[in-house]
């Protein structure tokens, strides 16, 4: 309930601040009106900027504001609303141009005012901004580069779109207006600062050390880290936190990653990272003593939210396993002995990562540890194939309900365990899981 | 199901600005009124004007230069352009040289005019003498 009204309440902030910079220019006096959609057309080019200036805050991953909802959620929102900037921004120019269609000839800066330059650019830039982030993969744009290109266009874009409302002058050009917007202006940018230079710094302050760089079956690593004169950040078993390694906290080279170890030991965290892409299979040349950095844990993919639920099912595929290690882990140093079962699909016995881990789990915690493997070995007697319908009819408690479930794997898999968990009745805010692949 | 609440939240967030868009503009335009000239300020009766309706070139020219200095963009004639200020009646209102201190800014008309107004009409002082005064005769012969 609490959570529910939290996140009602970090809603109704955000709608605050998008619309009041907007509304703000009705107030005190204003200019004419200039015919129904004409001034229509103005509005939606101040809402638009407004958006455009919350997107910031929107990805300033602020934990407070974010644990509500899971910074997964907020980053989906983040780009519905850019989509829905673009739209409005291009219905911003439509209508004018189907009022006069001799503004086309504005778009040839030698000719047109500067604030119209500024105006075509930033939509322009809009345009690039939103394709390339929703199409990185198939762009082919690395990951590292595309954050760089992303938050030059996405500040280059904001600063023309303002430039753009400022030439225009006429709603904001009386003397408490220009102040007005010129602090929304502020408020904006300091965002950006926050973000870039603030907080790496924090980051910075809070340096932590590689410990121990361990080789785990399925072409994983695991990599403790110890803080480095300080006390470590408090996570919830589940979270996870954007790691920088080999560069600082202002290089923008940071990648998501659950936390696999216990969230009683933030003396000692580990993340353990199979090897998928080019950042992923640099970390066995990590070396031990080297300097990380960690944001602020983030996410909802926990077990401390439901501290009433009768007990817990974990469902994982490959390294997907992560996040429930660090649970199962936690629960442990609890001595928490209410029901577990962890359904735990992997394509081959020898790449199980966390397989010993397990075995040693079992005899600490109330767990049913239930390998799924697809390609099983000749003498295998454990389930084999995928998580179905059938086998989670089998396998999960008969007092269903009273149980949260936690699905973390390969999209694919985890859409349809999700629907086959509905169709067994638990109900979906029963069902947690992480949007992993969100850019 | 999380995802979804994602995007049904961007959409209400995107009708919610619609709906005040619209209450904007509403309130910007409460009733049909006759269209006001806000920047000319207080009308004066026509002076000789510096041209005729059967100057066809020059009407033609004049045009040509309204529209590649962007002058729809704060004005309108015959309902193209920025409603704001239409232009269409000017030559009852202003004779020919009030005309052309209004298009160049002149000095005379710093304490009236919004500062960046003032500041943007100053590069139509750099116009040829022939091309304001095309424009001018446009002006005074819209139709």
């Amino acid at each position: 309930m609490f959570s529910v009204l939290s996140a009602i309440f970090w809603l109704m902030v955000y709608l605050f601040l998008i619309l009041a910079p907007p509304l703000t220019l009705l107030i005190g006096p204003v200019p004419s009106g200039s015919g129904f959609w004409w001034d229509f057309s103005m509005a939606l080019g101040f809402f638009s900027l407004s958006i455009m200036g919350m997107q910031f805050l929107l990805t300033a991953r602020f934990r407070y504001a974010c644990a509500p909802f899971g910074i997964d959620i907020i980053y989906y929102f983040h780009r519905y609303l850019a989509v829905i900037v673009l739209a409005l921004t291009f219905l911003h120019f439509l209508i004018i141009y189907l009022n006069d269609q001799t503004i086309l000839d504005m778009i040839n800066p030698q000719h047109a005012p500067w604030y119209m330059t500024a105006g075509y650019s930033a939509f322009i830039l809009l345009v690039l901004l939103i394709s390339t982030s929703l199409w990185r993969k198939k762009l082919h744009i690395p990951y590292d580069q595309w954050r760089i290109l992303h938050i030059f266009l996405a500040v280059t874009a904001f600063l023309l779109a303002r430039a753009h409302i400022e030439g225009v002058g006429y709603y904001i050009n009386a003397h408490e207006k220009k102040w007005l917007w010129n602090s929304y202006t502020l408020f904006w940018l300091f965002l950006i600062v926050y973000i870039r230079l603030i907080k790496p710094w924090l980051m910075f302050q809070k340096p932590y050390r590689v410990v121990e760089v361990r080789q785990e079956r399925g072409s994983s690593w695991t990599l403790a880290l110890e803080p480095d004169g300080h006390e470590g950040k408090d996570f919830k078993p589940g979270q996870f936190t954007w790691l920088t390694l080999r560069n600082s906290p202002w290089h923008l080279k940071e990648h998501p990653f659950s936390f696999s170890s216990s969230a009683d030991h933030k003396e000692r965290v580990t993340f353990t990272i199979k090897e998928l892409g080019d950042f992923t299979r640099t970390i066995k040349d990590t070396k031990v003593s080297e300097i990380a950095y960690l944001d602020d844990p983030q996410g909802v993919f926990t077990i401390d939210l439901y501290p009433k639920s009768l007990g817990f099912v974990f469902i994982a595929g490959g390294i997907g396993a992560a996040p429930i290690m660090s649970m199962l882990q936690t629960l442990a140093d609890r001595h928490d002995q209410r029901q577990l079962l962890f359904i735990y699909g992997n394509n081959h016995w020898e790449n199980v990562t966390f397989r010993d881990e397990l075995e040693s789990l079992k005899t600490k915690l109330n767990l049913n540890l239930i390998h799924v493997l697809k390609e099983p070995p000749i003498d295998w007697k454990g389930e084999t194939g995928l998580i179905t319908n059938e086998l989670l009819v089998k396998t999960i408690p008969k007092d269903a309900k009273k149980y949260e479930y936690f699905i973390c794997g390969p999209g694919l898999m985890s859409n349809n365990i999700q629907r086959s968990l509905g169709l067994l009745g638990i109900p979906l805010g029963q069902i947690h899981f992480e949007l992993f692949d969100m850019i | 199901m999380r995802e979804k609440w994602a995007k049904y939240i961007a959409i209400f967030t995107g009708l919610l600005i619609l709906s005040l868009t619209v209450v904007f503009a509403v309130i910007q335009n409460p009733v049909k009124k006759n269209t006001v000239i806000t920047e000319m300020g207080t009308a004066s009766p026509p002076d000789h004007p510096i041209a005729t309706t059967d100057n066809l070139n020059h009407i033609l020219a004049g045009r040509q230069i309204y529209k590649q200095n962007g002058c729809q963009l704060c004005h309108s004639i015959a309902g193209e352009g920025n409603p704001r200020n239409p232009l269409d009646n000017i030559a009852t209102k202003h004779s020919g040289e009030e005309i052309r201190d209004w298009i160049t800014g002149a000095d005379t008309l710093k304490e009236k005019l919004p500062s960046h107004i003032y500041n943007s009409k100053q590069r139509y002082k750099s116009l040829s003498q022939d091309d304001l005064n095309n424009l001018i005769i446009y002006l005074q012969n819209p139709k």
